[in-house]
């Protein structure tokens, strides 16, 4: 700690203790220069508008870090002569604490990861969080990595299904439907198929051995009064005997046959086959097969038989894959194991020892019940968990005391433990509910994130636009002298800072389409149901971006739609069309594109270039998206959940799109977050009639998750009609539907 | 009552004790002491305003409380020196500061301690030395307090880990303490070096050989020996 560096001085004086018995001389003392003590200087530290002020020394005690070394000069305002950082200036008092006091300690009303954003940023290791507060960042740490893993885990997992969907085997698709009932019809009715055989195998349990008096004449004396008893009265399953075999037998072939269908559809058999639910149905099953076994004459096995039906109670135990609140309970027992042996370890104690001197308390009494020790232990079990059945009880004064105590001790003993169970589950059961209610919620979140994102960038298209026009104006407008503008006052300040700012960025994705010589924007290629090109060779550029006004290069906040299976053909320069294509880039593209979902895709692998495809053919999971295409061959978007569709249709149009990570964070895989999706006019814009719409569509099929679920942005296809003037418009109406599998 | 009338007649505050909010809590109530205006300190010490503040600044920062103690003292040290073992020289340092006797040191007692070391003349550093060395105050210094002074010494080396078996809780683990032969055979050969050490110089000091340097004994040898005196003139321990 650099502090102690002021107590040198002490140490040095105290060292002229050395001098005398020093066998050698001791050097001299380095010459102090004589400078005027920089280091003694404050300064200032401006966080947000809040001022730190502080020792120079105090901020170089810890040279590794930002405030300590020379990257503070980055932040330097000549002007105002301090240290300006654009930050939390709450957060930024306890970094300075750390400065001033050596020790650096967590808030813990902050957020956590704030808190270690601001860390990073100046430098400091979470390391030398001090003593007291270390725990509690490492708890605080730990609880939040676990957090994003399972979500980041359930996403993949649902991403992965979704993903590889079509690629799956049966095997496959059967395990995720017995896992997840909600994947499909079919295992939704798998699942209730079960759950209802599981309720009917165990009443017919229970109701078996009810006593049956049905049908058999109850003989009546004359007033009334049953002269004797049905002492024929027997279970149920006695007499429906046929009946309730019939009905075992259905429950249990059933069973065995969801096992079977389980341990086929298993991706590690050995795995499944040791796993707790397994090992539940296969002793609900055995038993029945085990009774088919053996012959009942033989009374000793005859007992054992029936021994084994009591097994058959464990078949309520498969419920557990049904309710969630079973599992919890039973991860709950599972976690808490320690604490539940503490409370039977203690209990046996307590029961041992209450019962010896229970026993020799009433030893000595005639008739009594307590005959042994062990005799004694049910006494005392009765007595501390109050029940009291009262079949035993003590007679002499020192067995009532004894009897007493015990009791006290026993609501004790038990009502220590309980609390750290009950507290454990209940931690594990918000838990899941937070985990559940966070993935339902998720996609509500998403769908929002991305309308919020839309706007914003529908915004920088509308400044855009602005620009341009404005751009556009100057330049036809007022030729090169800007400045007697004809407009007004406003016209002199053509290039506002935004301007700057947008020219520059259009500039440079100018820059760009040059350098790789594609296209952002999409010509005169009728569409006819092919997916058009999103690269083009530079040479059939009919229109130049920009200026020429007509739309404009639209590359929404910056994410340019490179197809993405660009990747897997070479540098496609020809446009794609199925035709071109050889079968090998087919199957280069079904084996690169997790999609192929797309409507790019969907010629591709359907050989076709019907107009009027309906994606029926459309993987599941598509949302539904309707384009209705208006006579005069605009395509409409209208698109669920896609904000801001701009429908704008006479004028140059449309972009809309979605910023690529709008969440669904499916960004993972590639599979084409993003989706531009452009239309250009021509320049000969009006003539509605024939207006040469090229559409273009391009789509991305952002997997959505397997549930069914619709929000997903996404999907959304769409595909102007318009072929060149003299062809009909063809309006294509695409609806995609979602089939939620 | 009268306690308290005698106490307000003292010029020099002296340890002042907190509330009697501590005292119910049952922890030792932490003494707070706040030094004299630091007018008086420059006079007394001849330090110039800028560095006491600069020294209190720093004192305070490491014993908000106003007082150092034996503790705090030992792990200055061990920043210092990190490979040896420090407590034994510590607690001679201490000693030597600790005017008193009372086992805190104040803030006046370092600087006038530091003062009369580093501004101070030749002989007023030979009489802080002697105070240093002299273990018990009772005037001398015996062979045993001188050895225990070179010994300590020693052990702020970084062979002082051989030479010390016993290591105090808050000290740096001693990493080469091992029961190996060889590592026996060396601390024994580090110590008898220092014994010798200490003997050659106890001969030095001890002009009239009777077991025993007196101040007088000290001071002559001392301002005698040259390197000692020129050494001494020299360090000055500039701020």
């Amino acid at each position: 700690m650099a502090s102690v560096a002021a107590w040198l001085p002490f140490a040095r004086a105290a060292a002229i203790g050395w001098v005398p018995i020093a066998n050698n001389p001791l050097p001299p003392p380095p010459i102090a220069k004589e400078r005027r003590r920089p280091d003694d200087e404050k300064l200032i530290v401006n966080v947000s508008g809040r001022r730190f002020e502080t020792w120079r020394n105090t901020l170089e005690k810890y040279p590794d870090t930002l405030l300590g070394s020379n990257e503070r000069e980055f932040f330097y305002d000549e002007e105002t002569k301090e240290y300006f950082f654009d930050r939390d200036p709450d957060i930024f008092r306890h970094i300075l604490n750390y400065y001033r006091t050596g020790k650096l300690h967590y808030p813990k009303h902050e957020c956590l990861t704030s808190y270690d954003e601001e860390l990073a940023f100046f430098g400091i290791v979470p390391d030398v969080i001090g003593d007291c507060c270390y725990e509690d960042y490492r708890d605080r740490k730990r609880e939040n990595a676990e957090r994003i893993m399972d979500d980041k885990l359930s996403e993949n997992n649902e991403q992965n299904s979704q993903a590889a969907q079509d690629m799956r085997n049966t095997r496959e698709k059967m395990w995720r439907a017995f896992e997840n009932p909600h994947t499909s019809t079919a295992a939704l009715v798998f699942y209730y198929v079960t759950g209802f055989f599981i309720a009917v195998s165990v009443m017919a349990n229970v109701v078996e051995t009810v006593p049956c008096t049905l049908g058999i004449a109850m003989p009546l004396a004359a007033d009334g009064r049953l002269l004797s008893k049905n002492s024929e009265s027997i279970p149920c399953g006695e007499r429906y005997k046929i009946i309730f075999f019939c009905l075992d037998t259905a429950c249990v072939m059933i069973f065995t046959a969801e096992y079977l269908l389980r341990l086929f559809a298993a991706p590690d058999r050995c795995k499944f086959m040791r796993s707790v639910m397994s090992i539940i149905d296969v002793v609900a099953i055995l038993p029945y097969y085990i009774g088919l076994g053996i012959s009942t004459e033989n009374d000793d096995v005859s007992g054992a038989f029936v021994t084994l039906r009591v097994f058959r109670v464990f078949r309520i135990f498969k419920f557990s894959r049904h309710s969630q609140g079973l599992r919890i309970l039973g991860y709950t027992l599972k976690s808490c194991a320690s604490e539940l042996g503490f409370l039977v370890f203690s209990l046996a104690m307590a029961i041992i020892i209450f019962a010896t001197v229970m026993f020799y308390a009433e030893k000595n009494v005639d008739g009594t019940n307590f005959t042994s020790i062990p005799a004694a232990f049910w006494y005392t079990i009765v007595t501390m968990t109050t029940l009291g059945y009262g079949d035993m009880v003590p007679k002499t004064i020192a067995g009532k005391v004894v009897g007493g105590v015990c009791s006290l001790s026993g609501v004790l003993v038990i009502a220590l433990p309980v609390p750290v169970i009950v507290s454990n589950f209940s931690r594990i059961y918000h838990q899941n509910q937070r985990a559940d209610k966070r993935k339902a919620q998720k996609k509500a979140r998403l769908a929002r994130i991305r309308l919020a994102k839309a706007t914003s960038g529908a915004a920088f298209l509308s400044k855009k636009r602005a620009v341009e026009s404005r751009l556009l104006a100057q330049e036809s407008g007022l030729g090169l002298d800007g400045d007697n503008g004809a407009g007004g006052g406003d016209d002199q300040h053509w290039l506002r800072e935004e301007d700057i700012f947008e020219l520059q960025h259009h500039h440079l994705l100018r820059c760009l389409e040059k350098a790789t010589d594609r296209e952002f924007i999409e010509l005169e290629n009728p569409f006819n149901g092919q997916p058009q090109s999103m690269q083009r060779s530079a040479g059939s550029r009919s229109t130049s971006p920009t200026l020429a006004g007509q739309g404009s290069l639209v590359s929404p906040a910056g994410n340019v739609r490179n197809k993405p299976q660009a990747g897997g053909r070479s540098s496609a320069s020809s446009p794609l069309s199925p035709e071109r294509l050889t079968r090998q880039q087919q199957q280069q593209h079904s084996a690169m594109c997790p999609c192929c979902l797309c409507w790019t895709c969907l010629p591709l692998h359907q050989r076709s270039s019907s107009t009027s495809a309906v994606a029926s053919a459309a993987p599941p999971t598509v949302s539904q998206v309707n384009v209705v295409g208006s006579s005069s061959g605009a395509a409409q978007l209208s698109m669920d959940d896609m904000p801001g569709a701009p429908v704008a249709m006479d004028g140059p149009i449309t972009q809309s799109f979605v910023p690529a990570s709008g969440g669904s964070g499916s960004s993972s895989s590639s599979s084409s977050a993003n989706v531009t999706i452009r239309r250009r006019h021509n320049e000969t814009s009006s003539s509605s009639s024939s207006s040469p719409h090229q559409g273009v569509g391009q789509v991305q099929m952002l997997q959505q998750s397997a549930s069914g679920a619709t929000e997903g942005p996404l999907e959304f296809q769409i595909s102007g009609g318009g072929q060149h003037q003299s062809q009909p418009v063809e309006t294509r109406q695409t609806i995609l539907h979602i089939s939620a599998l | 009552m009268a306690k308290y009338l005698r106490r307000s007649f003292r010029r020099k505050k002296e340890v002042r004790f907190m509330g009697s909010a501590e005292h119910e809590d049952g922890d030792s109530p932490t003494p707070r002491y706040r030094p004299d205006g630091i007018d008086a300190l420059c006079k007394a010490t001849g330090f110039s305003r800028k560095e006491l503040q600069l020294m209190y600044r720093s004192f305070k920062q490491e014993c908000p409380t106003g007082t150092v103690n034996e503790a705090t003292f030992r792990r200055i040290y061990t920043h210092f020196f990190p490979y040896g073992d420090v407590s034994p020289y510590a607690h001679c340092v201490f000693r030597a500061f600790d005017i008193r006797h009372n086992g805190v040191i104040n803030f006046e007692d370092l600087v006038l301690g530091v003062s009369s070391l580093s501004r101070g003349s030749v002989p007023d550093k030979l009489r802080w030395v002697f105070t240093l060395y002299d273990a018990d105050g009772d005037g001398v210094i015996s062979r045993g307090e001188l050895r225990d002074v070179v010994m300590a010494v020693h052990r702020l080396s970084p062979h002082g880990n051989l030479l010390s078996s016993k290591t105090i809780p808050d000290m740096m683990p001693s990493p080469s303490t091992t029961n190996s032969a060889a590592a026996m055979a060396e601390r024994r050969n580090h110590e008898m070096f220092a014994e010798r050490h200490a003997d050659r110089i106890f001969q030095k000091l001890d002009i009239n050989c009777d077991g025993q340097v007196t101040w007088d004994e000290f001071l002559e040898t001392c301002t005698k020996d040259e390197t000692i005196a020129n050494t001494m003139a020299n360090m000055d321990v500039a701020l």
